[in-house]
């Protein structure tokens, strides 16, 4: 089974040094997929979206259009619901962010801005995800 | 019913509480009608409204309050009234010159001794400055949770940025991405929009400080 990894950001330099880290650590199958807001990245969802694979979500919060809670409050009624993953990677170090993002059954970690080969290895330490790097 | 010297001496003192106090004190009586009608006025009452003595008396209590105060408050007072409780509000209320002015008021009905009610003592402290300094502290806490929202989300962005191009740099990945000019560009831009942010910060705050201070 494939993972794809959707990397959620407005910030373009972002997305692009998200996505060198991604590409490097080997955490996509395919090559990972760029979204400079939620609304985008709840489009693509809609149209391509195939359950024979699976879908990761780096989600930043803060974004213009559609931003990382009301891209999570929007998915919560689509019929993958419970099959996306999403961590929430955000410039954010406000604690209150922390918990809101632990009310997201689809939220399985909290990293901070810039991910790191660190924060690679946490990612293919979760559970949930570790089958596809082992 | 004969009144002892002894009695005497004891209202004299209570009298003096009512009339040396810096609270507004008024007794007010429910008439036939039940309406209720201020029949005692103390000199701290006067002196706070601004009212003569003939401006005051015969008056309900509630004919003193401003024009906005909150609806909620006053009818908490009204419930009271009805079912002659205690009762205790903040609330603003206007001065004869019309200043606005803020007062904890606090009522409590007076036995008549037979089991019935006739009679409200109704005191009122001005609490104006505690009014004002607690809005003031509300306003600096609400600003100071915008600067921990800017620094959490606005002064970390460039700063995340600028981390993640050094990484880049130092482990020298070839990415077909950047090329290492990009980068440095990238972490030069990064860097001034932090000092952008920074120096906004700065001036809001020194902005914010002038106001408090007029």
């Amino acid at each position: 089974m494939n993972l794809n990894v959707l990397i959620v950001d407005d910030d373009k330099m972002i997305t692009l040094l998200h996505k060198v880290m991604v590409v490097k650590n080997k955490i996509s199958t395919n090559p990972p997929l760029l979204f400079s807001d939620g609304k985008m990245a709840l489009e693509f969802l809609s149209s391509e979206y195939n359950p024979e694979e699976r879908y990761l979500v780096l989600l930043d919060i803060n974004m213009p259009v559609l931003n990382g809670w009301e891209f999570l409050d929007s998915i919560q009624s689509e019929q993958y619901a419970n099959d996306l993953l999403v961590i929430i990677v955000t410039s954010s170090v406000d604690s209150s962010d922390k918990q809101k993002a632990r009310t997201y059954p689809q939220v399985i970690g909290f990293l901070e801005k810039p991910l790191r080969a660190e924060s690679c290895d946490f990612i293919k330490a979760i559970p949930s995800i570790a089958p596809f790097f082992s | 019913m004969t009144t002892t010297r002894e009695d005497e001496e004891r209202l004299r003192l209570l009298e003096s509480v009512i009339l040396n106090t810096t609270d507004g004190v008024l007794i007010a009586e429910n008439d036939q009608n039940l309406d209720t009608k201020i029949v005692f006025v103390n000199e701290a009452f006067m002196k706070m409204s601004g009212f003569a003595k003939d401006e005051i008396i015969g008056l309900s209590p509630l004919n003193f309050f401003a024009s906005d105060a909150s609806v909620d408050e006053l009818s908490k007072l009204k419930d009271a009234i009805d079912k002659f409780e205690p009762c205790n509000i903040v609330v603003k209320t206007t001065k004869k010159n019309g200043i606005k002015y803020w007062v904890n008021v606090s009522i409590a009905p007076v036995s008549d001794g037979s089991g019935g009610y006739k009679h409200w003592v109704y005191i009122q402290r001005d609490v104006n400055n505690r009014r004002r300094h607690l809005q003031a502290l509300e306003e600096q806490n609400k600003k100071l949770k915008e600067i921990a929202w800017i620094q959490s989300h606005v002064v970390r962005a460039p700063l995340a940025r600028i981390m993640g191009l050094v990484d880049l740099l130092s482990e020298r990945h070839d990415s077909e991405e950047l090329s290492n000019n990009q980068i440095i560009e990238a972490i030069a831009s990064s860097a001034n929009e932090l000092d952008d942010i920074i120096r906004k910060i700065v001036l809001n705050t020194e902005n914010a400080q002038n106001q408090s201070s007029l």
